[in-house]
């Protein structure tokens, strides 16, 4: 790229970073400057923050369901019979030195990872970001998000409390509910209905496969990103008709991700400390046949939760198979909007087009009224699935009965995105002006 | 974004002895954390000292990172960033032919493995005729002794660890009535369902004695269980199966076979 113009600070150790820092390709890496560039960035360091915080963690979980005597020194726990794997959690909390700490982090890190993946894919949306050649890497994007949160619900069962019982079988029910091959693709994942049968497979996933073939998508991801290179934020027009961009690139990168390392991993050790994440002290090992009217996934998996609870009851059997309610609600329902996310730029192609040139340049987000509305009725559509895996808690909150919430939610389901679709369309389409 | 002019705000005077202090401090605050680690002080002490001993070092890699800003314009004479990709799949069409054909048989290599591996076998629980109904303790249950209202968990002797086989007993506030099985009733009003939700396999915790209605905490499925624990609201689309129930000689309650149709959810 053309240097324009250039204004250096000498630093103590500015000239020898410059001089033989970075190599060529990332120093040729424009990345705007602007906060939401950053979000992409912030999602990788809580991963290696997990990394490391997992690799301590393994050390000492058990990933098993054997009963034993729990041997640590926890007032409550002491001398009971627990599930190795719950037994092994509270030994970490309670008596591995820092290990509470690093549960908590570890649980923190992982909230933040989902949550800037989502920012991350939000900016890329609403920006045009994935338009041209970058469709593909878009594509990659919505892969990883998947994996995260796959990891997510794998690690939140290790834990083997009382909410992984259901969690486990919830989950192997919707596995199986594929239909024809799904029963052995749940036995041969799962293991077996039961969260003893599939705590030791779970240990795997999220030890070993999932973070492989995360690492392994992440460098495609990266690698494309600086193949097709960043986008651009629309700049200073100069003479020419071309665009100023500001761009501190290759020389300063590497001290700006360190700064943004040290400053997340702050974040998150500072949150950490602040709220007890993932304590295990007062929730119960699971025991079979055990439940509490108080189980919720984590965050990002109470959509399906709530889609297989919103969803009417359904037993339609065809074609040797039967079509069922965790069919509906936890594989075509997450289904459906994961294909609406990822088709969207095909579709968005036929109705926007635009010169190549213009592609690489982020667009504002009212200049699409289109996209605005899409990202409002998903956003709204993944709310509504989110309050209906809560209905028991908010009818207690309302003084109703659950009946009650879940039958206004059934409504909510099928008109708020709707309307809030055109709302958003009629609101951005006004801003633009 | 911020375009760094010639008139961005200098932070040198920050500079000289504030990052030695800030170095300092945070080599400090790292070590206070080891020790911490190590005298095993609680988590708030440690956590409160890393976290601050994090945010010197941002601190100070802050104040002594290099400020380099280059300004760069757009579009450059470059060509687009994937035309190599582009012009290589044009070269060799047929690879993508192969890919292709891979794929699929992969798909297909992968569908039978998964179909030989994961072999579906019947899942019977140890619920069998002459077995007797125990608590999670292991104690009989006398058919008498059933208190008005009753309602717990119930497991199969000498299985009670066997998640799949777990079953509730209620007993009714009025007479079972069809679809109940009545001959799987005892005394008109003592019932054992099992405990498997058939909607996702939760456990259904939860019993209201004045409707007899017992629910799924999980998503709120309701069952009826004074007419054959039918389900009456939200997802569940089958009944709970209802376990052949009857009494031994001494009064204790038992099963008269196993389950008649498999428990928890229909599989796809």
């Amino acid at each position: 790229m053309t240097v324009v113009e250039r204004q250096e600070t000498p630093g103590r150790c500015g000239d020898r970073t410059a001089r033989n820092g970075a190599p060529r390709w990332l120093r040729e890496l424009v990345v705007p400057t602007h906060w939401s560039m950053l979000l992409g960035p912030v999602a990788v360091v809580c991963f290696l923050v997990l990394l490391l915080t997992g690799a301590v963690l393994t050390f000492f979980y058990a990933p098993s369901a054997q009963p034993v005597v729990h041997d640590g020194s926890s007032a409550l726990y002491a001398g009971r019979e627990l599930p190795a794997a719950f037994s092994s959690v509270v030994t970490i909390s309670e008596d591995v030195p820092g290990g509470q700490l690093l549960r908590r982090v570890h649980r923190v890190a992982s909230y933040l990872f989902v949550a800037t993946i989502l920012g991350h894919l939000l900016r890329v949306f609403l920006g045009g970001a994935f338009r041209g050649r970058r469709v593909t890497n878009y594509l990659i994007g919505l892969v990883l998000l998947l994996l995260a949160i796959v990891l997510g619900w794998t690690g939140q069962n290790l834990i083997y409390d009382v909410v992984t019982g259901s969690s486990v079988r919830i989950g192997y029910t919707i596995a199986s509910s594929i239909p024809w091959l799904g029963p052995e693709l749940a036995d041969l994942v799962f293991g077996g209905p039961d969260a003893s049968d599939a705590v030791p497979r779970l240990f795997w996933l999220h030890v070993l496969v999932l973070p492989v073939v995360f690492v392994a998508v992440l460098g495609l991801h990266l690698w494309l990103v600086v193949r097709h290179r960043h986008t651009v934020l629309p700049g200073r027009r100069i003479p020419g008709g071309r665009t100023a961009v500001a761009a501190p690139s290759g020389e300063g990168l590497r001290s700006r991700l360190l700064l943004l390392a040290l400053l997340t991993t702050a974040v998150l050790v500072l949150a950490a400390v602040l709220v007890p994440f993932s304590d295990v002290v007062h929730v119960g090992p699971y025991v079979a046949g055990a439940a509490s009217n108080d189980m919720y996934p984590d965050w990002y998996m109470l959509f399906a939760e709530g889609g297989i609870a919103l969803l009417p009851a359904v037993d339609v059997a065809v074609l040797g198979t039967t079509i069922t309610n965790p069919l509906l609600g936890g594989i075509l329902l997450p289904g459906l909007i994961g294909v609406a996310v990822l088709g969207y730029p095909l579709v968005e192609r036929l109705f926007r087009r635009r010169p190549a040139a213009e592609l690489d340049v982020n667009e504002s987000a009212v200049e699409a009224p289109g996209r605005v509305a899409f990202v409002t009725a998903v956003a709204v559509l993944v709310t509504v699935l989110s309050l209906g895996a809560a209905s028991a808690t908010i009818a207690e909150i309302l003084v109703v009965s659950p009946q009650t919430v879940m039958r206004v939610l059934r409504v909510a389901l099928v008109a708020a995105p709707l309307l809030a679709a055109v709302v958003a369309y009629w609101y951005a389409k006004r801003q633009r002006g | 974004m911020s375009a760094a002019g010639p008139d961005a705000p200098d932070r040198s005077v920050l500079r000289g002895p504030v990052p030695a202090a800030v170095a300092g401090a945070t080599l400090l605050l790292v070590a206070a954390f080891v020790v911490g680690l190590v005298a095993g002080w609680p988590t708030e002490v440690i956590g409160s000292v890393l976290g601050i001993g994090l945010l010197g070092a941002a601190f100070f890699v802050a104040q002594v990172r290099p400020r380099t800003t280059a300004e760069r314009v757009w579009p450059d004479e470059r060509r687009a960033g994937d035309a190599p990709v582009a012009a290589a799949v044009a070269r060799h069409p047929v690879r993508r032919r192969w890919v292709l054909g891979g794929a699929g048989l992969g798909a297909l290599g992968g569908i039978g493995l998964l179909a030989w591996l994961g072999r579906d076998e019947p899942r019977g629980t140890p619920w069998r005729r002459g077995v007797h109904v125990v608590t999670a303790d292991g104690d009989r249950i006398r058919a008498d002794e059933v208190p008005v209202g009753g309602f717990g968990t119930v497991w199969p002797e000498g299985s009670t660890r066997v998640d799949s086989a777990s079953a509730v007993l209620v007993r009714l506030s009025g007479d079972a009535e069809p679809p109940t099985v009545l001959e799987w009733v005892v005394g008109r009003r003592i019932v054992v369902y099992s405990k498997i939700c058939t909607h996702a396999g939760c456990p259904v915790g939860l019993y209201q004695e004045t409707s007899d209605q017992l629910f799924c905490p999980c998503h709120q499925a309701t069952f009826d269980a004074a007419h054959g624990a039918v389900p009456t609201f939200g997802p569940a689309s089958r009944p709970l199966p209802q376990l052949p129930l009857g009494v031994d000689r001494a009064g204790f309650l038992v099963a008269t076979a196993g389950f008649p149709v498999p428990v928890g959810p229909v599989r796809g």
